[in-house]
Order: structure tokens, then C-alpha cells, then sequence
């Protein structure tokens, strides 16, 4: 074969190669996204109808839920739908063999944790013993745990965060994540860690910080545990008086 | 020629070879365009997660997750802007240290000169070890600079699968190496990088062999890169394309077919260069 022959071939298959390639970039939109950066839109893609988050805007008005509040849209689909069983004070609630209870609730500026069972958050002012100096407050939550498995469990009392709604039904802020519990004394990576064993129960008293001015309106308080575990999470609703 | 004056005249020309690579002009260029890609990187993207590690001191969270490092530096995070303009332009970067001196020895009637005194498989097998090594390195070296770089701004805490910072998952090549040795899983990695970067090199002198044409040869690797991107995507396998599984960090890449595309990239290019290549008249 001619050495120009040679040559027109491999820049034929060349040619093909990068025809073929660009034709299934533009195909799968990987060139550039339908929405993109320069048309303004998102450049995350959209989740089908009927999937969790797709009708979150009509639930979102239908509970009276706003938008642009703070909160992921997980979790205001988490909240339109309530899809794990949701209990009251004194009634126990059941999570992978593990039941919670919420014995009693309180709201104060004064703590009984010591400062290695506590942390400080963003804009939080508090002296020496804990006590809040400015518009916060601890929600101290009395919480029950009983392993009714036959093997031991393994639980982080970090794993459920505490959400506010207000008196009209408006979820507050994203979730509260704990701040500290009277377990154990020093704050290491293990902190949250407990081990129950078969039939074991403990209690312990588990903060967080609320802002003063959700207190205000403040209608309910809703323990949740394991909020990333769709449908399987669990609500401990805490009415206010 | 005896066995040892062969031997003899391999080393010379190899070393020859190599010091036109690791020394010329472009070598230096393909570098300096992997290590601005580094440099911006490591200010930009790197130096962004300061904060958090301020965060984590102040606000006393020693349950935090704060081993972003590895998957912080360029080659660690697939959704790094730098990073994947770097592993886009690999063969590229691959080609532009030494790949066209072939064509460009065989313009200039270098070659002629050099082949009065050496053999030719020689030639052609120094000239594939010089490309090869220095395809290699220009696509490592700016690699190794943000890697330590970045290592002396953030701290190199073991990774941890809960933390959600890594890309790795249970079905990523070498995931066991990552999450419990990482540096040894990402020095392996590079080492990867440096061996395809061969190929691609590699396949750019094959291709000079069979279409001696500058611009075919620089941009043969490319379109071969992104052509296997989209011939694996279009096979619904994309995880199988170079241009996938190259970034350390990308959690793609399966072992045994990260084995068989190095071995029939490597056999190929080596039959059709150094194999096939001295029987060429290259007058």
C-alpha cells in the first residue's frame, strides 16, 4: 500500500473516531448540560415525577412548608410526608431493635453538662458553667433507649436531630444537631458511641440549641432519629403547653 | 557486532535518546502547563479548606471528619475544575515532551545521520523507552508537585469511609489500599498514570510510523482518549475508559480491565514501533 494511502486511512480513522466521539458527547449532553452555567439554570439534574423530592413544592405549599428557609429539601420532603411512625412523650418508638422514648422535655439558658460533654456552635455565647448569654437556649430532651434485639446495639445518640415548628406550621431552621449528653465525660471520638446490650435500657439527658426567637412561636419540637433513613426514621413529637 | 558491543551501543543511544527527552524545550513546556494547573489548584481549591480545619479547632469537634487531603489535592477529587482539565489534557501532556521527534528527526534528515552509526531496532527502541519515560513524567511530575503541596497545607489524617469526603467506594479498585493505606494507593496510582502516559506517548510514534504528519501525531492520543470514552460510554461500561479510571480519585477503574487495556496498549504499540518499525524505509 502507497505511503499516502497509509496515511489517508489513519486520518480517516482518525476523523471517524472524533466524529463519532463528539456525536455521542452532544447525545449525552456531556459537551454541555441542557442547564447549564450560561443559561442560568441548574446543573443538577432533575429527579423524574413521583420520586421523593419531585413534588416538593406542592407539598411544600400544601403543608405550608416555605422554600427558602434554611432547610435541605430533604428535609422538608422528610417532614411533608412523616413516612416513619411518629410517637409522643411517654410512647416508645421502635428503630432497628432499638426503642426510643422521650420521657419528659425543658427549655433553659442553664445546663448541668460540663464543658467536655458540651460544644459551643456559631454565635452561641455561654460562660463558664454553660450558662447562655445571648439569644439561645438549650432544648434538653430526656430520652429512653431500650435494646429489645437479641444482639447488642451500637448506637450514636448524634444520630437523630431535633426540627421546630412553629404555630403555623412552618418548620423552623435546618435540623439541630446535638450538642452534648450526660454520658460520658470527655469529649473523643467515640463520644456519642453506646453499646446496649440484649434487654438493656438507659436514659440520657441529650441537648441542643434553640434560637429564642423560634421560641416564640414555638408549636412542636420533633425528635428525629436517623433522618437520612427514608421511610425507616422516626418522629418523637414534643408538643409545647 | 559482538553481544557486548551491541549491548554497548543500545546504552548509548538510549542514553542519547534520553537526554534529548528529559532536556528539551518541550519537555519543559508540557510540565509547566501541568504544574500551572497545580499551582492554581492548590491556591484556589486546596487552600479552601482552611476554614473548616479553623472551624473544627474553635468549635472543639473532634468527631469531625477533617481528612480532606486526600481527597483535596488535584488528582483526588473528580469534581475538581483542575483536575479535570489536567486528566483531559493527559495524552496531551504525554505527547508533547518527545512523541513527535520521530517525525521530526525524520524531516530534519536527522535520523539519516544517526542511523550511519547506530542499528535501527536500537534507534526505534531507545526512541520508544525516551517517550515513553518522558510522556510518563510530564504527566507525573506536575502531579507529585500538588500532591506534596498540597500535603504541606492540609493534614494527611487516614481517610475515613463515613466521613463522606472520598469518592472511593466499596467496588473502587484498590479501596482497601485507600482507606487504610493511602499513600501507597496513591503513589500507585501515579505510577498508573505515568504507565499510560507511556502508551499514549507510545501510540503517538506508532502512529508517526504508519502517517508521518505532525499534526496526526500529536492529536492521534487525544482522540484515541476521547473516542474510548465514548465507545465505553455508548457500551454503557464507561467506568472502562482511561479518561474515567486515571484520576486517583475517581473511584472508577476495575482491575482486571485496567490490566488488559495497559497490556494490549503496551504489546501493540511496541509491535507496531520497535517491531515493526526498523523494516521502515525512513529515508
Amino acid at each position: 500500500m502507497k505511503r499516502k494511502h497509509i496515511i489517508a486511512a489513519v486520518g480517516v480513522l482518525l476523523a471517524g473516531m472524533a466524529v463519532f466521539s463528539v456525536y455521542w458527547m452532544l447525545r449525552s449532553s456531556e459537551l454541555l448540560p441542557e442547564n447549564n452555567l450560561w443559561n442560568g439554570g441548574s446543573q443538577l439534574p432533575q429527579p423524574p415525577p413521583g420520586t421523593l423530592s419531585a413534588p416538593a413544592d406542592d407539598l411544600a405549599a400544601q403543608y405550608n412548608i416555605p422554600n427558602f428557609d434554611g432547610l435541605m429539601q430533604s428535609e422538608r420532603d422528610l417532614f411533608s410526608q412523616k413516612p416513619g411512625k411518629t410517637v409522643h412523650p411517654h410512647e416508645a418508638a421502635e428503630y432497628r431493635g432499638v426503642l426510643y422514648t422521650v420521657n419528659d422535655f425543658s427549655v433553659s439558658k442553664q445546663t448541668s453538662l460540663t464543658s467536655d460533654q458540651r460544644r459551643v456552635a456559631s454565635g452561641v455565647e455561654a460562660d463558664e458553667t454553660g450558662t447562655l448569654l445571648n439569644a439561645y437556649s438549650y432544648f434538653m430532651v430526656s430520652l429512653t433507649l431500650e435494646n429489645i434485639s437479641d444482639t447488642t446495639q451500637e448506637v450514636y445518640l448524634n444520630s437523630q436531630w431535633i426540627y421546630f415548628t412553629d404555630t403555623e406550621n412552618n418548620l423552623q431552621g435546618g435540623g439541630g444537631e446535638v450538642i452534648g449528653y450526660d454520658g460520658k465525660e470527655a469529649r473523643t471520638k467515640d463520644f456519642y458511641q453506646q453499646f446496649l446490650e440484649p434487654g438493656e435500657k438507659r436514659t440520657f439527658q441529650v441537648s441542643y440549641y434553640v434560637s429564642d426567637e423560634i421560641l416564640k412561636d414555638l408549636k412542636l419540637a420533633t425528635l428525629v432519629v436517623q433522618p437520612g433513613d427514608y421511610p425507616n426514621a422516626i418522629f418523637l413529637d414534643m408538643l409545647m403547653e | 557486532m559482538s553481544g557486548f558491543e551491541g549491548e554497548r551501543a543500545v546504552k548509548q543511544i538510549l542514553k542519547t535518546e534520553l537526554k534529548r527527552a528529559f532536556t528539551g524545550k518541550m519537555f519543559f513546556i508540557s510540565i509547566g502547563l501541568g504544574c500551572i494547573l497545580a499551582i492554581l489548584q492548590l491556591l484556589l481549591e486546596v487552600t479552601g479548606h482552611l476554614p473548616y480545619m479553623a472551624n473544627y479547632f474553635t468549635y472543639q469537634k473532634p468527631m469531625t471528619g477533617i481528612d480532606y487531603f486526600f481527597s483535596a489535592w488535584m488528582g483526588g477529587n473528580p469534581t475538581d475544575i483542575y483536575g479535570y482539565i489536567f486528566f483531559l489534557l493527559l495524552p496531551i501532556l504525554a505527547v508533547l515532551p518527545y512523541a513527535d521527534t520521530f517525525y521530526t528527526d525524520m524531516k530534519s534528515g536527522f535520523v539519516k545521520n544517526l542511523l550511519l552509526r547506530v542499528k535501527r531496532r536500537h534507534y526505534f527502541f531507545a526512541k520508544y523507552i525516551a517517550a515513553f519515560l518522558a510522556g510518563g513524567a510530564a504527566v507525573v511530575i506536575p502531579l507529585l508537585l500538588n500532591f506534596l503541596s498540597a500535603a504541606m497545607v492540609l493534614p494527611a489524617i487516614l481517610p475515613q469511609s463515613t466521613s463522606g469526603s472520598h469518592p472511593i467506594w466499596i467496588t473502587s479498585m484498590w479501596h482497601g489500599l485507600y482507606y487504610n493505606h493511602p499513600f501507597v494507593y496513591e503513589f500507585l496510582y501515579m505510577g498508573l498514570d505515568f504507565l499510560f502516559a507511556g502508551i499514549f506517548a507510545a501510540v503517538a510514534l506508532s502512529v508517526t510510523r504508519l502517517a508521518q504528519n505532525r499534526i496526526i501525531t500529536l492529536l492521534s492520543p487525544f482522540i484515541l482518549y476521547i473516542f474510548l470514552s465514548a465507545f465505553f460510554d455508548f457500551l454503557g461500561q464507561y467506568d472502562w475508559a482511561p479518561r474515567a479510571f486515571l484520576p486517583p480519585g475517581s473511584g472508577s477503574g476495575h482491575g482486571p480491565v485496567v490490566a488488559v487495556e495497559a497490556a494490549v496498549g503496551l504489546l501493540l504499540t511496541f509491535f507496531v514501533f520497535v517491531m515493526r518499525g526498523p523494516k521502515d524505509d525512513v529515508y
